[in-house]
């Protein structure tokens, strides 16, 4: 501020100049707003670098963060890396120790064997070589079940491809568990079910694996199981993807790819390569049920029963065991493309009941000739062949049954009908109901003096078929019937007009097959009474069941069901001649390919090549797969001609004993020797026995015999006497083979008079023995 | 002696004993059934019978010298003897043995007493070739080579 004083014409003027401060002035005016302007600034910078910074920050420690998570990551894959390779080492450890301690154990057997030869047949010694022998194979079957579990788990498990029988698998294992259930007092039952089975009983799979399965599903059952029952049943079912054996289009076989290919993914093993061919439109799926009235599984514990090393249930007798099995079973039937779980069981009934399925291919349906050439190859003993054979025919019968509702839907009072004299229990009801499903009429008799009033339930039908004969027709047959009538209880009363003369020799084989043709027209049945011989006192038993069967007008046969070991059926009261049509004694348990023999007496099943529908009488099903267990089947090799034969030679002197067994075992038999006739004929009657109780499928025990005729004691000729009144007994004849130096006179023709079938001179040659072997074989 | 030298022995030595009758073509059979899986089955047969025949020329001496000779035992030892030296090949045992047998049927002991001797002697003529046989084989083996065979026609 200027202050300054002007004259300005003589008048004094003052004038003020007022310069305000530059930034005085800015500061007066703008003051204010650049104060919020400057703080609005700072305000501006703070807020954008909060962020900023905050942001950086939060990068830099979520990548340290990320950083230390993925080193902690490594470290742990390194950790679980090396963990599963210490595993995979101790695994492999493990197997490779189990091999070697495996290929041992198989020395020690091996060396158990050879014992065998040195011991007398009744020592102590011997038994305890059986013991030593029951321990080592105890601790194979465990070191084997530890192997499989690593081999699955190393995922190496692999699954064979050949063809096999189902229904005569199943059956095979259930024989095997049937005695030892037995002994416990559980009753082993196999039930065909809906038959589904024996429809496509071929199947190309892995046997051994399925063999496994229901083998330890068996075993757990029988194990966990001290009362009741167990049944095993089997059934197809339908395939999701592919019903028929129709060639699929290709976007099916895609889909079927793809589902094989997930399955495969899921588990990381596996799955049969060929499935992925030509047989995939052939798939079927088999179930499998195993239910026990055991102690049962809470459901709590089920989900863990499967899991590898745990034990579900409590044994009763504190048994071992790895606890791999059901892990093992369960990785087995998912490598097959199944699955197994435990089925709720009716509410009242206790126990449990495991459930499989597999998937198996079904090769193409055998063409009917086939099975004709089939039938007659195994017409020589009731081998395995046969026993498909059967199946197969009653698979037939079964379809033809299911084709002609006509012939089923009438009370069929022509038809057979089957009376089941056995106690009230599982067995009896599944044998019922398996017969009710074919069509045949069942009545079930629970008790011996009941058995009046199903011949009058049966009475009434029958009397309407009563239809008026001749009496003329009736003496003319009884005049045939001569030979054939029996302790007057063989009675024929002829149903059916034309049929008449053929019923009488109903025992002759061929006519069966006749009957078969004409029993489409006229269905002239039978009367099947099936009994089981430990229901009474068997005198009484018998004489019930004959007043019975002269109750009823029509020809009827009777099943003796006889215990295994103790045989209660008197085969005197049979008071019969050669033929034996009427009565039939087997062996329980009556089921499987037995059953279905049983079945195919009746003439509405009988195959139309049946030619032995006898043979069973003295056969039995239990233990018939104890043989397999040791040898599978040997192959007929024709540079051994007496490869699989057993042999039994008698002779007093060691040195004729060793030169037989050499000459034998060069042919490939095996042999089995004995000093003089009383052992040879003590070791036969024992071989029949055995034979008849557990080997039925080979009914002797030796298929020839070499038996010196001068020996100490009980010389060659009166042990074949003895040995030929015991065969008659079973129906079987023993090639024997007489060593003489007797090739004429007395001595020779005595030969032939007690029954051997050759004779051979000492010393034995190689080639007089194949002489002899090849004239007995056809012979 | 090389192995070729001793083998030459062993199958001079055997062909010796087929020519002059100790052996027949039995035993040839025997060495036949002789394999990996038994290699020393024809000495155990051998010694078997050896065992056997001496023990049966015992109970034959004894039971000849009893008060009452019971000739159906000693038929049947003869019997015995006949069958076990007819399996192993011991021709002139065999043979001896025969005529021992017939002449059981004469009941006279003094004639079966000589014939025992007979056997007796036939008997150990027949182990001392048999035991230098094995002698010599033993040989051959030690040797390292293997036991020729012989066929029936050499």
């Amino acid at each position: 501020m200027n202050c300054a004083s002007l004259n300005l014409l003589g008048k004094k003027m003052v004038y003020l100049v007022l310069i305000p401060d530059e930034a005085m002035l800015t500061m007066g005016v703008i003051r204010p707003k650049a104060d919020v302007i400057q703080l609005l600034l700072i305000l501006l910078i703070i807020l954008t670098a909060i962020p900023t910074v905050s942001f950086v920050f939060l990068m830099v420690s979520t990548a340290c963060r990320d950083m230390q998570l993925s080193s902690t990551l490594i470290k742990q894959m390194e950790v679980t890396q090396s963990a599963e390779s210490k595993c995979m080492n101790k695994s492999t450890a493990f197997v490779q120790a189990s091999h070697d301690i495996r290929a041992s154990l198989a020395g020690i057997m091996g060396l158990i064997d050879l014992s065998y030869d040195d011991i007398g047949r009744h020592s102590d010694l011997r038994k305890n070589l059986n013991q030593m022998k029951k321990c080592a194979q105890d601790l194979l079957a465990l070191l084997n079940s530890i192997l499989d579990a690593s081999k699955i788990e190393a995922g190496k498990m692999l699954l064979e491809e050949e063809e096999f029988n189902i229904a005569e698998l199943i059956e095979d294992v259930v024989n095997l568990f049937y005695p030892v259930a037995k002994k416990k007092g559980v009753d082993l039952i196999l039930d065909p079910h809906d038959g589904s089975v024996l429809k496509s009983s071929l199947v190309r799979g892995d046997r051994g694996k399925l063999k496994q399965i229901i083998s330890n599903l068996l075993s757990n059952a029988v194990k966990f199981t001290s009362v009741g029952h167990i049944v095993v049943r089997a059934w197809t079912g339908k395939l999701s993807l592919d019903n028929t054996i129709l060639p699929t289009p290709p976007r099916m076989r895609k889909k079927i790819l793809s589902c094989l290919h997930y399955c495969r993914h899921e588990e990381g093993t596996d799955v049969l390569l060929s499935t992925e061919s030509q047989d995939i439109r052939n798939c079927v799926e088999f179930f499998c049920e195993v239910s026990d009235t055991g102690s049962g599984i809470t459901k709590e514990k089920r989900k863990s029963v499967f899991e590898n090393y745990i034990q579900v249930e409590e044994t009763n007798e504190g048994q071992g065991g790895t606890g791999l099995g059901r892990g093992i079973v369960r990785s087995l039937a998912k490598l097959m493309g199944g699955d197994i779980e435990i089925i709720d069981k009716e509410i009242r009934e206790k126990g449990t009941c495991f459930r499989f399925n597999v998937l198996l291919a079904v090769p193409e349906p055998v063409v009917e000739q086939e099975l004709e050439t089939v039938d007659k190859e195994a017409e020589q003993s009731f081998s395995h062949w046969q026993v498909g054979s059967i199946l197969r025919s009653l698979t037939r019968a079964l379809s033809i049954r299911s084709q002609s509702p006509r012939r089923t839907s009438s009370p069929n009072s022509e038809g057979s009908q089957v009376i089941l004299l056995m106690q009230k229990d599982e067995r009896c009801s599944v044998t019922q109901r398996f017969m009710r499903r074919l069509g045949i009429e069942v009545f079930v008799v629970n008790q011996m003096e009941d058995l009046d009033l199903v011949s009058r339930k049966m009475q009434p039908r029958l009397k309407t078929s009563f239809s008026s004969h001749s009496l003329s027709g009736f003496s003319e047959i009884s005049s045939k019937s001569g030979s054939l009538r029996r302790s007057g209880s063989n009675k024929c009363f002829p149903v059916g007009g034309n049929d008449s003369p053929l019923r009488l020799v109903e025992g002759t084989n061929h006519i069966v097959a006749v009957q078969m043709q004409t029993s489409r027209k006229h269905r002239t049945g039978l009367v099947l009474i099936v009994v089981d011989a430990t229901m009474g006192p068997f005198p009484e038993l018998h004489r019930v069941v004959n007043e019975f069967r002269d109750g009823i007008p029509r020809s009827s046969k009777v099943i003796w069901l006889d215990k295994p070991l103790s045989r209660t059926v008197d085969r005197r009261l049979f008071a019969e001649g050669s033929g034996d049509p009427i009565n039939l004694v087997l062996s329980k348990p009556l089921h499987g390919s037995y059953l279905f023999e049983v079945i195919k007496l009746l003439p509405e099943f009988a195959g139309p090549m049946d030619r032995r529908p006898f043979m069973i009488a003295a056969e039995s099903p239990a233990e018939r797969a104890s043989q397999m267990t040791s040898q599978e089947i040997k192959v007929v090799n024709d540079a051994n001609p007496l490869s699989g034969k057993k042999v039994l030679v008698a002779d007093d002197s060691a040195i004729n004993r060793r030169i037989a067994e050499k000459y034998l075992k060069k042919l490939g038999a095996s042999v089995e020797l004995c000093k003089d006739g009383t052992d040879a004929l003590e070791l036969v009657r024992d071989g029949l026995l055995e034979r008849m109780n557990s080997h039925p499928s080979a009914m002797l025990p030796y298929d020839y015999i070499l038996m010196d005729c001068q020996m100490p004691g009980m010389d060659g000729y009166e042990a074949t006497t003895r040995i030929r009144e015991e065969e008659k007994g079973y129906g079987v004849h023993i090639p024997i083979i007489a060593l003489t130096a007797h090739d004429s006179g007395p001595e020779a023709r005595r030969i032939f008079e007690v029954g051997m079938d050759y004779h051979l001179k000492q010393p034995l040659s190689e080639d007089r023995l194949l002489e002899a072997i090849a004239s007995l074989r056809c012979g | 002696m090389d192995v070729v030298q001793l083998q030459s022995r062993l199958s001079e030595y055997l062909k010796s004993l087929f020519n002059d009758g100790t052996l027949d073509g039995q035993f040839l059979q025997l060495q036949q059934l002789q394999d990996e899986s038994n290699p020393d089955f024809v000495v155990e047969v051998v010694t078997l019978f050896f065992s056997d025949s001496e023990k049966l020329l015992d109970d034959l001496s004894s039971s000849l010298e009893q008060p009452n000779v019971d000739f159906r035992k000693v038929d049947a030892y003869v019997h015995q003897l006949k069958g076990s030296s007819s399996s192993i090949g011991a021709q002139r045992v065999k043979n001896a043995c025969i005529a021992f047998r017939g002449l059981c049927e004469e009941q006279s002991i003094p004639a079966c007493l000589r014939c025992l001797q007979l056997v007796k002697q036939e008997y150990l003529y027949a182990k001392n070739k048999l035991e230098t046989l094995f002698k010599l084989e033993k040989q051959v083996v030690a040797a390292g080579g293997s036991i020729p065979s012989l066929d029936a026609g050499s």
